[in-house]
């Protein structure tokens, strides 16, 4: 049975070699699954928010050091990354038309008195104008307008402990420093400190890479043995195998086998160009866990295929299950969108099995250790797939009786 | 040890059969597929199933080889039950089906060498036995080394044949193996079975080609509906007519012409062709000035009137008043 079930795997890999169709699959879409996300989601350089300003405040500092703060403000503002180069409007009209254009992403508007007003410790007002017809866009712009007043209000409480400073300076120092805790408990009533627990600092892309091994695994798995009986069958070779001596079991061993194959190359792409183009380094590969790990799903995935192809009377049948399944699953897993973004979806999602295959990769891979449990996950995904190899094995042999 | 049990009323030495089929039924759900088919192969013999598409060929063909289970009937092969040890039989028999089955990125060659392992045999003997097959079915090396995408029908047939070949087997069954093939293809496939028959080779073929049959087949079994209606070699089902074939071709057909013949003529059977009719009688002489009048009567537009001696879709004619072809 061994040189049968090698002669399949051969003469599938011999296909493979021959045909381009097969390459774009297998190197194509990896390729471009990779760089698409990593491009979209992966990206190191910082949201810029095109900012129009209008500066309506004409008062002046009664400290004459400090200057016209809304000035000082527009030279801050275009010394970051975010919001470089801003662009200064002499009416709002204008530039309000010109947001809702998209040509802006914020317009904002410092109203009369600005600079005398922040001196003055009196409150200063500014009118931001952002557009939610794009509700994402909306989302990442207004979190970096928000990042930027808490940056701003903490900027100018400090500013303003300095202004008092010199008039405090004969209370006492328990005094001076109630004083300075006042005004910041003022500015900040409950302060905030975020602490971050990750092992390591990962950069979106690294975490989503063991996400792209999943969905290969997915496409991979399902891809290629959705159609293979279907389309044996129908091309009568399935027939040419059962009137040898060879068996059914040596038929379906080696094509499982040539699936892992297969997509261990598209899993040597993925891994390829997410360290060459993205420069994917920080993971801890975990080879003696992780390689068993994805082959294991993509055994899941071709026995789902194996269900798919056994019973689908034709093979463009077979393809077009596969394919819906491939499409519908792809959002569900958790590669790209998170598992806790699918509402009323998520609980379905959660007890996928390559959800499962998913986050016990991120665990090892981005989790370094951190989260060690994994054993739960793999075993409910080493039981899915056991049960879909005896489902699927069971109606392969049924269905290959009934469509002689 | 070999079984014997079957056929007990018949006095013929099953020995020198090698294939046994007794009272073979088939159906699919209500409709009747197979019904009593029974015949014998001799070892040696090219036997050939001759019938119309849909008669059950095919299906016959499954149940030989153990794919489908009879409802009822036996098959026996060289001594085997089939259905009771089909693993036992399949190393034994080359099946070429009508379909090309062979993957079309790999070379005719390679597509063997991978049904050389379906068949385990021995690597060291792979090469020659591939060799062999290829020089049988008259395909050279450089076509061997073509992937399958680039071979015509008849070459792609051939390489089926070859492959059937590949196990030695003691049976050789093709199954319509010149289905839409040119004349040309046709001509190439019959000599390359024509020298496997040199070969002693046993040959199960299905057709619906009456000359086919009657060129490859020592004898012929005549299926129809399911049914053997006749089974003899070629010749004596020929003969077995006794009868002369008046073929005439006409401008049109009309059925009252059909109507007007079938009562004047001494005719065992006529049938309307697509550009005319055929007649069966064993009194040609009187019938072929009464086809002229009746032609003329009925304004067919004749064309030509041919005397012939009897084919074998002549038999089939007589047995089931209909063509070969209208299946």
């Amino acid at each position: 049975m061994m040189r049968q079930v090698l002669a399949i795997v051969k003469k599938d890999m011999r296909i493979l070699w021959r045909n381009k169709s097969w390459w774009v699959f297998l190197l194509g879409i990896p390729l471009m699954l990779t760089l698409i996300l990593g491009f979209v989601f992966g990206r190191e350089t910082p949201i810029t928010v095109r900012t129009g300003i209008i500066n309506q405040d004409t008062s002046t500092s009664p400290i004459p050091e400090i200057g016209s703060v809304s000035e000082k403000l527009i030279d801050e503002m275009n010394k970051t990354e975010v919001f470089k180069p801003v662009h200064l409007f002499s009416n709002v009209s204008e530039a309000v038309k010109q947001l809702k254009n998209g040509e802006f992403d914020a317009v904002m508007v410092m109203h009369e008195n600005f600079t005398w007003n922040i001196v003055m410790i009196r409150q200063a007002n500014m009118t931001i104008y952002v557009d939610s017809t794009d509700p994402q866009r909306y989302q990442i712009i207004s979190s970096a307008i928000n990042a930027f007043t808490i940056e701003l209000t903490r900027k100018i409480t400090q500013g303003r402990i300095d202004v008092v400073k010199p008039y405090i300076s004969t209370l006492t120092e328990e005094n001076q420093t109630f004083v300075v805790e006042s005004m910041w408990a003022m500015s900040e009533p409950v302060g905030i400190k975020i602490e971050d627990t990750a092992v390591r600092k990962f950069r979106y892309v690294e975490w989503m890479l063991p996400g792209v091994l999943g969905l290969e695994a997915l496409f991979g798995g399902l891809g290629f043995s959705g159609q293979f009986i279907a389309n044996e069958r129908e091309r009568g070779r399935l027939r040419r195998i059962q009137i040898s001596p060879t068996s059914n079991w040596a038929l379906l061993i080696g094509e499982m086998l040539s699936s892992l194959l297969r997509v261990s190359i598209a899993f040597g792409v993925v891994i390829s160009v997410g360290m060459i183009v993205f420069n994917v380094s920080n993971l801890n590969w975990a080879p003696e866990i992780t390689i068993p790990l994805i082959l294991l799903t993509t055994l899941n995935a071709s026995a789902l295929g194996l269900i798919i192809s056994a019973v689908s009377k034709t093979a463009n049948t077979a393809s077009g299950i596969t394919n819906m399944a491939t499409i519908m699953l792809q959002f569900l897993i958790g590669s790209y969108i998170p598992v806790h973004m699918l509402g009323p979806l998520e609980p379905i999602a959660r007890y996928l099995p390559y959800t499962m295959a998913n986050e016990a990769l991120r665990r090892i891979m981005v989790g370094y250790g951190y989260y060690t449990n994994i054993t739960p996950l793999v075993a409910y995904l080493a039981l899915s797939t056991f049960a879909f190899l005896t489902i699927g094995a069971f109606l392969y042999k049924i269905t290959n009786k009934r469509y002689i | 040890m070999k079984t014997v049990l079957y056929f007990p009323k018949s006095k013929i030495a099953l020995g020198m059969f090698l294939l046994q089929v007794q009272d073979v039924n088939f159906s699919f759900g209500d409709q009747k597929v197979v019904e009593q088919v029974s015949f014998l192969v001799k070892k040696g013999e090219c036997f050939g199933l001759l019938g119309p598409n849909g008669a059950g060929k095919t299906t016959l063909i499954k149940i030989i080889v153990g794919l489908l289970q009879p409802k009822e009937g036996h098959i026996i092969f060289n001594g085997i039950d089939v259905h009771k040890e089909t693993g036992k039989i399949k190393p034994l028999i080359g099946v070429c089906f009508q379909e090309s089955i062979f993957y079309e990125d790999l070379t005719g060659k390679e597509n063997l060498e991978f049904v050389t392992s379906l068949y385990n045999i021995p690597r060291r003997k792979v090469k020659e036995a591939v060799s062999n097959s290829l020089n049988r079915v008259l395909l050279t090396e450089k076509d061997a080394n073509k992937r399958v995408e680039h071979y015509s029908g008849g070459m792609k047939r051939r390489l089926a044949v070859a492959a059937a070949l590949l196990n030695e087997s003691q049976l050789l069954i093709l199954d319509e193996p010149t289905t839409g093939l040119d004349p040309q293809a046709r001509r190439a496939l019959w000599d390359a079975i024509e020298a496997l028959k040199e070969e002693k080779r046993s040959i199960l073929l299905t057709t619906h080609y009456m000359d086919e049959a009657d060129i490859l087949s020592d004898k012929v079994a005549i299926i129809d509906s399911g049914r053997i209606i006749a089974s003899d070699t070629p010749k004596a089902l020929k003969d077995s007519l006794g009868e002369s074939v008046i073929e005439l071709t006409c401008n049109l057909t009309k059925s009252e012409f059909l109507e007007d013949a079938t009562k004047a003529l001494e005719a065992s059977a006529i049938v309307c062709l697509e550009h005319g009719y055929k007649v069966l009688t064993s009194e040609p002489d009187e019938a072929l000035p009464e086809i002229v009048a009746l032609g003329r009567k009925h304004e067919i537009g004749l064309l030509s009137l041919k005397v012939s001696t009897p084919t074998l879709e002549d038999v089939f004619i007589k047995l089931t008043g209909k063509a070969l072809r209208e299946g």
